[in-house]
C-alpha cells in the first residue's frame, strides 16, 4: 500500500475582512496517496482552484494544515516554500501559462534551470518531448502552437523536473474533445509510469470519472470523496 | 465616442496618472526654461537699450514727411511694439560740441526721457536740454536762456533727463516734430518689434515697406544679439553666427524639450497602448470602425495632453517666475525684472505633443486593423523567430534571458530610456567643458592685467582718435589722490604688420576672426595678403611705461626687455597670441627676437578719416617702418576693447618711443591700484572727479568687471545645472515608469516563474543585473554624447569665441562619477519597479 503523500486537515481559507469576509474553503480534510490520480470537482466558485493554490503553496491558508511528504507546508517560510515547490510540485494551468519569449524546448526545461546550477539532461528532455509528440516543435514559440500542443508543452514542463505531485487546474478547459482525451490519457500514463500523484481540478464529470478518486467540493465544503471503479 | 475615452481615463487611474505626470513634468521644464531664457534675453536687451539706445532697428528715411511715416507704420504688416523718429537739426562745436535733435513724442516715451523742470516746447524756436549738458556747457540758468544754431535762436523751455545721452557723454537738446519743421527731410525711424515675434523677419518686412536700401537699414547689435538674433543684418550670416542664433533661440530650445518630453511620454504611452491591444481588438470586433477607434484613442490622449499641458504650463511659468523674482541676480544683468511667458515655446511644444499623440493613435489603429490579435502577439517575438536558438543548450539559467528578451522586444522604449538618462551626463559634462574653457580664457584675457599689474581701476578713452586721453599733468593729479598706490599709463595705436609665409604657422584662427562683423566692418578683417602673398596682420600697438615694461619680463619668451633700446625707436616687443584655455605655446606665429617686422601705421594727421583703419587706399595716408623684434612675450598687461581687442598681432613699445615715432603724447589708458585700507567706493569717486573733464574718458572698475563676467558665467552654469538635474529627475521618473509598465504587463509571466519555483531574491538579483545593463548602455550612450558635444563645443569655441587653441578635454573624474550614478540609478530603478510586482501574491500575478 502506497503511503499518504498529501494530508489536509481542517483547511480554511477566507478572503476579505469584516462584512466583506468570504469563506472560500471551510474545514476541509482529506489525504491522497502517492501515485494517485485525483480529480477535484465542483461547480464554478466552489473553491476548487483555491484548494489547488493552497496545495501548491501559491497561497496561504487562514487556518488548518497541509502536509506534503511529511512536511508541514503551512509552517514553511516564503523562501523555503518556493524551494519546496520547485522540487516537489509541478503545475499545469488551464491557459497553459507558457513563457512567450522562450521556445518550446526552453519552456520545457525552464523549471530545471531555476537554480542555475544543475546541468540540464538534454537526453531526458528529448525523450520526454518525443513521447509527448512535441519534439518536432521544439524551436517553435508558444503562439505558433495549437492549444493541445501548448498544453502538452505545459505538461512536459511539469514532468521534466520529476515532481512528486502535479497540480493541474482545468488542464482540458480550453481544449477540443480530441485534445482533451489526449491530455487526460497523458496525465493518466504519467501517473502510472512515473508514480506521480496528480490532482486535477475539473468541473467536467466525464474527466473526473477517468481519475482514481474524486473529491467533490460545494460552497467551500468537502461534500464527498468517492473512488472510481 | 468620448464616453469610452473618458472611461479609459477614469478606470485606468494608474496609467492616466503616469501619462499625466510625464506631460506635466516635461511641460514644466519646457515652459520654465524657455520663459526664463526669453525673460533673461529681454532683460539683457533692455539693459543694452539703456546704453546703446532703445531700438532694435533703425531706418534712415529721406524725402518723407512725418505723417506719412506714421501712417506707414500703423498700416504695416510688421509687428511693431514701439517706434519713434529722430532727426539731427543742428550741431555746434562751441562752447562744446552740441546736437539739437528733432524728435516725436514717442521718442521720449521709448527712451524713458523725463521732463525734470519746465515744460515741453509748444511753438517754433523752443527746445529742451539734457540735464548733463547744463553743467557741461556751464549753463547756470538753463531755463529761459537761449542757444544759437547757425544764426537761429532757440529758447530753452525745459530740462530733461536722458540716461543714454548721459552715458555717452553727449550734449544734446530736443525739439518736437509737431512744433518744428525739419531742416532736411531726413529721419531716423527707431523701431522695437514685439519681443515674441521673429524680429529679423519683422524688420525685413518693414524695410521692404519703407523701401530703404541696406545702407540705410541699421541694426542695434547689442539689443538684438541680447535677444538671440546673431545674424541680425542681411550681410552677416556666417555659419558660426547661425549656430549661435540657433543655440539661443527659445523656439529651438522648446523643440528640444518637447522632443525630450515626447521621448519620455512615448515610452510610457507605447506600453500602455500595447497593453490595451486586446481591448481595442474587442472594440473592433464589436463594430468600431478605424476612424472611431482612432477617435477613442486620440480623444483620451488629447484630454490628457490638454490637462497635463495646462497644469505643466501654469506650474512651469509661475514656478520659474517665483525663482526669477526671488533671485533676479542669478538670471539677469539688469534690474528691470521683466518676466514673460514664451508664447512661441508654448505653441511649439503643444504642436509637437499633438503630433506625437496623432502618430501614436494612428499606429495603434493601424496595427489593430491590419492584423489579428494573434498576429499582434506574433509581432512581439518576430525578432526571436529569426534566430530560433535553444537557449538552454548554452545557458544553465534561463531567467535572465527572459528579462533580457523583454527588453529587446521594445528597442524604441529601451532607446528612449537610456538616451534620456544619458542626456543628463552629456549636458553636465558638455557645459562643464564649455564654461571651464571660457573661464580660463577670461582669466587670461580679462584678468590678464590682474595678474600682471594687479590694477583695480582703469581709465579708458572711448575714442577712435589716437592722440586723445590723459596728459602727463592728469597723471600727476591722479597719483596724488589719497589711496592710489600706483598708476600705470598706457598709450594705444594701431598698425598692420607684414609677415612672411614662414612667420605664419597657422592662419586658421585669423581667418575665423576675419568673419567677425566688427573686425570685418571697421578694419576690413584682421588678416589680409598683399600682392606678393605676404600676410598683413593688424593689431594694437601699445606704449608702456617703465613699470609695465619691467613687469612684462615675467612673460618673456625670447630676447631681452631693454627700455633704453626701445627708446631709440628701432625696436618693438611682440605679444605672442596665447590661449587662456590651453596656455598653449606659440604655434600660430614664428616670430623670435632679432626678426625684423614691417609695421604700417596711419599718419596721425589722417586719424579722423573714417576708413583709416582698413589700411586700404591711398598709401600716402600711412607710413611704414622696419622695426626689430627686441623680445617676444606671452601676455600683454592690459587691453582695450576699442581696437582689435587682442585678436591680431599686438606690439609693445615704450611710451617715449611711441611719442618719438608717431607723435602720440597722451595716454589712452591709465590703470590704478589702490592701497589695502582705502574705501573702494570713495576712492572710485575721487579718481573719477580728477578725470571728469577729459572728454570720453571712461572709468572702469576691472575687478568688478571680472567678477561680473564670472558671475554671469556662474548664472549660466547654474541654469544649466538646474536643467541637468531636472533632466536626470525626469529620466529616473521615465525609467521607473517604463520599467514599471513593462513589468506590470509581464506580471502573469513573472507569476509563472515564481510559481515554478523562482524565489524573490533571485528575481531581484536578475533585475539588478538587468538594471546594470541599462546603466551600461546609458553610459555608452553618454560617452558617445560627451564625445560629440565636446567636439562641437570645441568647434564653437574656435569659430565663435575665436580661441586660438581650444582643445578637447574630458573631465574624467566627473564622467566616472556620473557613470556610477547612472549605474546606481538604473539598478535602483529596476529593483524598485519589480518590487511592486513581487509585493503582490503569486496568484494575483497570474490572474
Amino acid at each position: 500500500m502506497e503511503k499518504t503523500i498529501i494530508e489536509v486537515k481542517d483547511l480554511c481559507k477566507e478572503y476579505g475582512s469584516h462584512e466583506n469576509k468570504v469563506e472560500a474553503l471551510s474545514n476541509i480534510s482529506f489525504g491522497i496517496k502517492k501515485g494517485e490520480f485525483v480529480a477535484v470537482v465542483g461547480t464554478s466558485g466552489s473553491g476548487k482552484s483555491t484548494l489547488l493554490n493552497l496545495l501548491g503553496g501559491l497561497d496561504v491558508p487562514t487556518s488548518g494544515k497541509i502536509k506534503i511528504a511529511d512536511k508541514d507546508m503551512t509552517a514553511l517560510k516564503n523562501d523555503k516554500l518556493t524551494r519546496f515547490r520547485s522540487k516537489h510540485i509541478g503545475f499545469v494551468f488551464q491557459n497553459y501559462s507558457l513563457i512567450p519569449v522562450l521556445n518550446v524546448y526552453d519552456n520545457v526545461v525552464l523549471g530545471a534551470t531555476i537554480n542555475g546550477k544543475c546541468k540540464i539532461d538534454h537526453e531526458k528532455a528529448k525523450s520526454l518531448m518525443e513521447s509527448l509528440q512535441i519534439w518536432n516543435k521544439r524551436k517553435n514559440y508558444p503562439n505558433e502552437l495549437s492549444g493541445g500542443q501548448q498544453q502538452r508543452v505545459a505538461i512536459a514542463r511539469a514532468l521534466f523536473v520529476e515532481p512528486d505531485i502535479i497540480l493541474a487546474d482545468e488542464p482540458t478547459g480550453n481544449l477540443d474533445q480530441k485534445n482533451t482525451l489526449e491530455v487526460m490519457n497523458l496525465l493518466g500514463e504519467c501517473s502510472k509510469k512515473y508514480n506521480q500523484t496528480i490532482i486535477m481540478v475539473t468541473h467536467e464529470n466525464d474527466m473526473a470519472a477517468k481519475c482514481d478518486r474524486q473529491i467533490r467540493i460545494s460552497d467551500g465544503k468537502l461534500e464527498e470523496v468517492t473512488a472510481n471503479v | 465616442m468620448y464616453k469610452i475615452s473618458w472611461q479609459y481615463i477614469k478606470k485606468n487611474i494608474n496609467n492616466t496618472f503616469a501619462l499625466l505626470l510625464c506631460i506635466v513634468v516635461s511641460t514644466i521644464l519646457l515652459v520654465g526654461v524657455t520663459s526664463t531664457l526669453k525673460s533673461m534675453q529681454i532683460n539683457k536687451s533692455q539693459y543694452y537699450a539703456k546704453q546703446t539706445g532703445n531700438y532694435q532697428y533703425k531706418y534712415r528715411i529721406e524725402n518723407e514727411n512725418y505723417k506719412n511715416i506714421e501712417k506707414k507704420i500703423e498700416n504695416s504688416k510688421a509687428d511693431v511694439d514701439s517706434w519713434s523718429i529722430l532727426s539731427r537739426m543742428y550741431s555746434i562745436d562751441k562752447p562744446k560740441y552740441f546736437d539739437l535733435y528733432l524728435c516725436d513724442r514717442n521718442f521720449f516715451k521709448q527712451n524713458n526721457i523725463k521732463l525734470l523742470k519746465g515744460r515741453y516746447p509748444n511753438k517754433k524756436g523752443e527746445m529742451l536740454i539734457e540735464e548733463w549738458s547744463i553743467s557741461n556747457m556751464s549753463l547756470t540758468k538753463a531755463i529761459n536762456s537761449s542757444m544759437k544754431f547757425q544764426g537761429k535762436k532757440y529758447k530753452i523751455v525745459g530740462i530733461v533727463s536722458d540716461s543714454y545721452m548721459k552715458t555717452s557723454n553727449t550734449n544734446v537738446g530736443y525739439t518736437f516734430v509737431d512744433v518744428e519743421e525739419p531742416i532736411s527731410p531726413k529721419y531716423e525711424v527707431n523701431v522695437n518689434f514685439d519681443y515674441q515675434s521673429d524680429i529679423l523677419k519683422e524688420s525685413k518686412t518693414l524695410k521692404d515697406e519703407f523701401k530703404v536700401s541696406s545702407k540705410n537699414y541699421l541694426v542695434n547689435r547689442d539689443t538684438t544679439e541680447a535677444l538671440g538674433y546673431y545674424a541680425a543684418s542681411e550681410d552677416e550670416s556666417t555659419f558660426a553666427q547661425i549656430v549661435e542664433q540657433i543655440a539661443s533661440n527659445e523656439k529651438v530650445i522648446a523643440i528640444l524639450f518637447a522632443v525630450f518630453g515626447c521621448f519620455i511620454t512615448y515610452s510610457v504611452l507605447n506600453i500602455i497602448l500595447t497593453q490595451r491591444m486586446r481591448q481595442y481588438g474587442i472594440l473592433v470586433t464589436l463594430g468600431a470602425t478605424k476612424y472611431k477607434l482612432f477617435r477613442i484613442i486620440f480623444n483620451e490622449l488629447l484630454t490628457l495632453l490638454i490637462a497635463g499641458y495646462t497644469i505643466g504650463a501654469v506650474v512651469g511659468f509661475y514656478g520659474s517666475k517665483i525663482l526669477f523674482k526671488l533671485r533676479p541676480n542669478d538670471y539677469i544683468v539688469s534690474q528691470s525684472n521683466i518676466f514673460i511667458l514664451s508664447k512661441n515655446a508654448i505653441s511649439i511644444g503643444f504642436a509637437i505633443y499633438l503630433i506625437l499623440i496623432v502618430v501614436m493613435s494612428y499606429i495603434i489603429t493601424y496595427k489593430i486593423n491590419k492584423k489579428t490579435l494573434l498576429n499582434s502577439f506574433e509581432e512581439i517575438s518576430k525578432h526571436l523567430k529569426k534566430k530560433r536558438i535553444i537557449l538552454s543548450s548554452k545557458k544553465r539559467d534561463l531567467i535572465p534571458s527572459i528579462f533580457s528578451r523583454y527588453r529587446k522586444m521594445r528597442p524604441v522604449s529601451f532607446a528612449c530610456t537610456i538616451i534620456s538618462l544619458a542626456l543628463c551626463g552629456v549636458i553636465l559634462c558638455g557645459s562643464n567643458y564649455y564654461f571651464s574653457t571660457i573661464k580660463e580664457e577670461n582669466k587670461m584675457r580679462v584678468a590678464g592685467g590682474d595678474e600682471g599689474l594687479a590694477y583695480d581701476y582703469a581709465f579708458k578713452s572711448e575714442n577712435n582718435v589716437f592722440d586723445s586721453g590723459l596728459k602727463n599733468s592728469d597723471l600727476d593729479r591722479l597719483k596724488k589722490v589719497d589711496g592710489i598706490k600706483n598708476i600705470y599709463a598706457f598709450k594705444q595705436f594701431m598698425g598692420e604688420t607684414k609677415l612672411h609665409k614662414k612667420q605664419m604657422v597657422s592662419d586658421a584662427s585669423y581667418k575665423e576672426a576675419n568673419k567677425d562683423k566688427r573686425l570685418k566692418g571697421y578694419f576690413n578683417g584682421i588678416l589680409n595678403k598683399d600682392l606678393n602673398n605676404n600676410y598683413l596682420l593688424k593689431g594694437d600697438i601699445n606704449g608702456y611705461d617703465e613699470d609695465m615694461l619691467e613687469k612684462e619680463k615675467m612673460y618673456l619668451e625670447t630676447g631681452k626687455i631693454d627700455k633704453a633700446k626701445l627708446d631709440t625707436g628701432k625696436y618693438v616687443i611682440v605679444i605672442i597670441p596665447v590661449d587662456g584655455a590651453t596656455g598653449a605655446t606659440n604655434t600660430i606665429l614664428n616670430i623670435k627676437a632679432g626678426d625684423t617686422l614691417e609695421v604700417k601705421t596711419p599718419k596721425l594727421q589722417n586719424q579722423n578719416e573714417l576708413d583709416i583703419l582698413t589700411f586700404k587706399g591711398d598709401e600716402a595716408r600711412y607710413e611704414t617702418r622696419e622695426l626689430t623684434v627686441l623680445a617676444t612675450v606671452r601676455m600683454g598687461l592690459v587691453s582695450s576693447d576699442y581696437w582689435t581687442a587682442g585678436n591680431g598681432l599686438d606690439l609693445i613699445m615704450s611710451n617715449k618711443e611711441m611719442e618719438k615715432l608717431y607723435g602720440i603724447s597722451k595716454y589712452d589708458i591709465a590703470c590704478a591700484d589702490k592701497t589695502e585700507d582705502v574705501d573702494s567706493a570713495k576712492l572710485a569717486n575721487d579718481v573719477q572727479e580728477v578725470v571728469k573733464d577729459v572728454p570720453r574718458m571712461n572709468f572702469q572698475d576691472n575687478r568688478t568687471q571680472l567678477e561680473e563676467q564670472n558671475a554671469s558665467l556662474r548664472r549660466q552654469e547654474n541654469l544649466i545645472d538646474v536643467l541637468a538635474i531636472s533632466v536626470i529627475l525626469i529620466s529616473i521618473f521615465n525609467m521607473l515608469n517604463s520599467m514599471r509598465h513593462m513589468f506590470s504587463s509581464r506580471k502573469k509571466e513573472i507569476g509563472i516563474i515564481r510559481a515554478i519555483g523562482t524565489n524573490e531574491k533571485k528575481i531581484l538579483r536578475v533585475m539588478a543585473k538587468e538594471g546594470a545593463i541599462y546603466g551600461i548602455y546609458t553610459n555608452l550612450c553618454m560617452f558617445l554624447g560627451i564625445y560629440i558635444v565636446t567636439n562641437l563645443m570645441c568647434q564653437h569655441l574656435k569659430s565663435v569665441c575665436f580661441l586660438y587653441h581650444p582643445v578637447v578635454k574630458y573631465d574624467l573624474k566627473a564622467i566616472v562619477f556620473i557613470a556610477i550614478i547612472n549605474l546606481v540609478v538604473s539598478i535602483f530603478t529596476a529593483i524598485v519597479s519589480i518590487k511592486k510586482v513581487l509585493s503582490e501574491h503569486v496568484v494575483t500575478n497570474m490572474l
